[in-house]
């Protein structure tokens, strides 16, 4: 053997191992870093799974801060059928048995088995699908302590509205397809979180590799929307508006709380009202806000805006003397009449109010153009939606004048021929109570973003639709009501001037004026330096077809406006203003 | 050894003395070749863990069945590399012989029902339960052995032909030939590889080597492409994967690629990979360095590949050091063997080589791999043993060895 050549070649080997590892060296790079990310991204496309991250819907609170709906975690459970199907083949040493753990499966879930095992073999290749949705925690332990491999669970917040019904008329809900009514659907641009989105990698069996999610978006919280009202007021409100129109037999009722000095809806209580955690516990009807949805011929409540206007005009004051006829008939031969048959009588305007007399009213219009009093209507807000815009809202109806005839001239001014939505109404006395000036309508306070900024503030611009003195005037005549009218017995509180009218409308069924009524009790507090308004609307009651249906609950919302807003007592007694003359 | 037996002043205890000789000073090429094997083997241990830990638990429930087994064969493979580094060379030269009778009867056994196919490819003999062999591993060993043995017999000329390369051509040729009969194309290449290799530093001709290399060169390709399941390999080698190659020839390979780019530079750390979640085949096998690509980076990558030079340099130092020809072509021929296997298994992970289907030696899971390839290891140990004192004269020492040599001898005197 030849020592020399072998030395050789030894060295000759060490030359090409070097180059060879060389060689290697460069392969490893090549792929470790200069084409890792592309590599990287190609392994990615084979492994990873895309998963939804949800962002949190924000919550809707009330003034207070009280939560009126939130969101909870729930648990959408989930199946991978492929990897069911790749664990039962029984040519695997365990093969499982799928037909018992779709049963256990079923009894963690409750769902049935049937619609566990359509829903896995709807798609056997698949890697996805829905055994159960928005299962509670329960839910997922029990699904968890089985401990079956292809069952896997996702995060999915859901909403509760912890105070039930609660506001509910107000809240709105969320259907299957997003939100369906009220704020949650008005405010969903608030409200709704934006959905992320994350990425995690899957072993070829399917089973999630740790330390390998990504998250590609980060979910951003929806903001938290408040609302202007008190949830305990709103409570006692929903309270006593059912009660009542339970005892009256009323098919519906609204009852309003709006605070005088910026048009802030305090309470809005509809009956019937729905409770979004069991939507479908009332007919459709009653998903929404009846105060707002819904317009009607208000009646009598509108013969103050009448007043307002005469007076803004410089043609009368509380103490205008008219003679109220009996009737005021046209020369067709229609009339019209007050609900109570008298003679000519000598009433101030005052008396005009507190008496309700349509004939004498009607008077004050006469002492206007048809224009003049379409524009303060429409200036008051009838026949335009309120700032709120509610979902759904109607902007009832108030014709051009060009379609006034004989007869609507005159009942317009007292509040047939015309109609308006509760919210309108509650709009209405807030000017007359704010001095004439009549602020926006407003529900909501304002949406905070998770970042803290603040936007959907209300508008704080103010519009004077009548003078002061006209507005001080009509509701010094509106007292007269409570303190001496035939219903002051359920109106007056002890120590408290309040003004108000009442309404008792005739509903028209097919162009005709029939039996039924709606009655309304619409009013301020204190009258000398108006705070809150109350209005309360019962439709279409059974036994007590008169505004003293709507009398009680209105006393009762008052009193409680008075215990939770620590409303002081009225210094001095109401002014006896004189009725007849 | 002539150390121990001079009297001192205060004479050691009999035991002691065993017990020095049995730790006596050895060559620094002993340690050198000792050392790195050993972490190569440890470092082995730690990956098959990492990479077998999950396919482990699929199947058997139990993160460590794969690593236990490991364990074990190395606790075998261990002190019987120890023990072999202590026999004499003229003890391997008696076993010449023998092995490569024994090597050849047990791959024979492949041809009988005793043998069963393992990711296909028939080269697994089972003796009892539990039992198994890839006799193939061996016949590496004993056909180094033989090789060696046969062209250092007496009166070697290397173009004698009839004597010297008919029993070395007949053994091999059987040899591979029953390798190729259980369809393991990598391990007759690695064969191949050894039987050339050993050659190659035996001093054979070159132009001998070039004509037998060239005639069965041709003879691959027409075998290479007799296969429609290897022609497929090797069009994806040479002509890139595509989207319809991937669940086909290129699940393994993009796996491996994959695996490597996710680890970039310092890798994901040890016992993170995903590729090992099922996704890549034989990730504790044929494909464990794309998993320490994966999880140590390109450092850790660049690090075995230098632990691998590491030990050639080791080889070639022992055969530098060893004037007894037959010493010095069984160490070139476990050199082939051994540091071929390594750059063959890499070739691949790194996409040079089509997917052929050879271990990493050292590393790789695998009983009779392990075992036999630090049986090799041994063997070169026991010559690395063999003290540069006892070199022919005319072999220059360098200053440096010179130096190593008197601290061996003062160390064994004392």
């Amino acid at each position: 053997m030849n020592t020399r050549k072998t030395g050789r070649r030894l060295s000759v080997t060490v030359l090409v191992l070097l180059a060879t590892i060389l060689v290697f060296s460069f392969k490893l790079v090549d792929i470790q870093v200069v084409r890792a990310a592309e590599l990287n991204e190609q392994s990615l496309g084979k492994r990873s799974v895309a998963v939804p991250t949800y962002g949190v819907r924000g919550n809707i609170v009330d003034a207070g801060g009280v939560l009126l709906a939130s969101s909870v975690i729930r648990y959408d459970i989930t199946a991978s059928p492929k990897v069911m199907y790749a664990l039962a083949d029984p040519t695997n040493t365990k093969p499982i048995d799928p037909a018992t753990e779709i049963a256990e499966l079923a009894e963690a879930t409750g769902e049935t088995v049937e619609t566990i095992t359509a829903s896995l073999s709807a798609n056997p290749e698949s890697d996805f699908a829905y055994v159960h949705k928005l299962g509670t925690l329960e839910v997922l332990e029990a699904v968890k302590a089985l401990k079956i491999p292809w069952v896997y669970s996702e995060v999915h917040p859901s909403r509760s509205y912890p105070n039930g019904a609660v506001a509910g008329n107000l809240t709105g809900f969320i259907g299957t397809d997003g939100p369906q009514a009220g704020m949650e659907l008005d405010y969903d641009s608030c409200l709704a979180a934006t959905n992320g989105s994350s990425t995690y990698e899957k072993s070829k069996d399917g089973v999630r590799l740790p330390g390998s999610t990504v998250t590609t978006k980060e979910p951003v919280d929806g903001g938290t929307l408040t609302l202007t009202i008190n949830s305990d007021l709103q409570f006692y409100t929903q309270e006593q508006l059912a009660a009542q129109a339970l005892k009256v037999g009323a098919d519906w009722g609204t009852a309003m709380v709006v605070r005088v000095s910026d048009g802030a809806i305090m309470a809005a209580a509809d009956y019937p009202s729905v409770d979004p955690n069991d939507v479908n516990g009332v007919p459709n009807t009653a998903l929404g806000s009846l105060a707002f949805s819904t317009p009607y011929e208000p009646g009598s409540t509108f013969k103050p805006m009448t007043a307002a206007m005469a007076i803004d005009q410089g043609l009368a004051d509380a103490g205008t003397q008219v003679v109220a006829p009996g009737r005021i008939y046209f020369p067709n031969g229609q009339y019209i009449k007050d609900v109570w048959a008298h003679s000519d009588i000598r009433l101030t305007l005052a008396g005009v109010l507190m008496n309700s007399s349509n004939t004498g009213i009607s008077k004050f219009s006469d002492m206007m153009s048809q224009q003049t009093r379409y524009d303060y209507f429409r200036a008051f807000g009838i026949g335009v939606k309120t700032d709120v815009g509610f979902p759904g809202e109607s902007a009832g109806s108030l014709r051009p004048i060009s379609e006034w005839d004989q007869i609507t001239n005159y009942t317009v001014g007292f509040g047939q021929g015309v109609s308006a939505t509760s919210a309108q109404m509650a709009s209405v006395y807030q000017t007359l109570g704010n001095n004439g000036v009549k602020m926006p309508l407003t529900l909501v306070k304002g949406c905070t973003m998770p970042d803290g900024t603040v936007t959907d503030t209300p508008s704080s611009a103010g519009v004077q639709v009548v003078s002061e003195y006209a507005a001080d005037q009509t509701v010094l005549a509106m007292e007269t009501i409570v303190s001496k009218g035939s219903l002051r017995a359920q109106l007056q509180i002890p120590g408290y001037r309040i003004a108000a009218k009442t309404g008792t409308a005739e509903v028209p069924e097919n162009g005709v004026y029939g039996n039924d009524r709606i009655v309304s009790v619409a009013g301020m507090i204190p009258a000398d330096d108006p705070q809150y308004v109350v209005i309360v609307t019962l439709g279409k009651p059974d036994i007590m077809k008169t505004s003293a249906a709507a009398a009680a609950p209105f006393k009762n919302i008052m009193t409680q406006v008075i215990k939770t807003f620590r409303v002081e007592p009225s210094p001095e007694p109401a002014p006896d203003v004189p009725t007849t003359w | 050894m002539t150390n121990s037996t001079r009297q001192t002043p205060t004479e050691p205890a009999k035991q002691i003395i065993g017990v020095r000789r049995i730790f006596a000073m050895e060559t620094a090429n002993f340690f050198l070749l000792l050392g790195t094997t050993l972490f190569l083997v440890v470092f082995g241990l730690v990956m098959v863990l990492s990479s077998s830990s999950i396919e482990s638990h699929v199947q058997n429930n139990s993160f460590f069945t794969a690593f236990l087994k490991q364990l074990l064969y190395a606790g075998v493979a261990i002190p019987l590399m120890l023990l072999a580094s202590r026999m004499p060379t003229r003890f391997w030269k008696r076993m010449a012989r023998p092995a490569i009778l024994l090597g050849i009867g047990l791959q024979l056994l492949v041809l009988t029902p005793l043998s069963y196919e393992y990711g296909g490819n028939r080269n697994w003999v089972t003796f009892a339960p539990g039992v198994n062999l890839q006799p193939s591993e061996f016949v590496k060993l004993a056909l180094i052995v033989w090789i060696a043995f046969v062209l250092t017999r007496p009166g070697a000329d290397d173009t004698d032909w009839k004597r010297y390369f008919t029993p070395v051509g007949a053994a091999g040729l059987v040899s591979i030939g029953l390798v190729l009969v259980g369809r393991d194309l990598g391990t007759a290449v690695i064969l191949l590889f050894i039987v050339f290799g050993t050659f190659y530093f035996a001093g054979v001709k070159l132009r001998y080597l070039l004509t037998s290399g060239a005639i069965i060169g041709v003879l691959g390709v027409m075998f290479a492409f007799a296969s429609q399941s290897r022609t497929d390999r090797i069009n994806v080698w040479l002509n890139g994967c595509t989207e319809a190659d991937y669940l086909k020839d290129c699940w393994q390979q993009m796996h491996g690629t994959w695996a490597l780019a996710s680890g970039g530079v310092f890798g994901v750390g040890l016992g993170n990979s995903k590729a090992k979640w099922s996704w890549l085949p034989e990730a504790d096998n044929d494909y464990i360095f794309a998993i320490i690509g994966e999880e140590l980076g390109l450092i850790g990558a660049v690090v075995v590949l230098l632990l691998f030079v590491v030990i050639a340099i080791s080889f070639i130092r022992i055969i530098r050091a060893n004037t007894d020809p037959f010493a010095r072509i069984v160490t070139s021929g476990v050199m082939v063997w051994i540091i071929g296997q390594a750059l063959v298994n890499i070739a691949v992970v790194v996409g040079v080589l089509p997917v052929l289907g050879v271990p990493l030696p050292l590393i790789s899971a695998g009983g009779s791999s392990l075992i036999s390839s630090l049986l090799a290891i041994g063997v070169v140990l026991s010559f690395a043993r063999e003290h540069p004192e006892r070199k022919a004269p005319g072999i220059e020492l360098t200053p440096a060895e010179r130096s190593r040599l008197a601290a061996v001898e003062r160390s064994r005197q004392r």
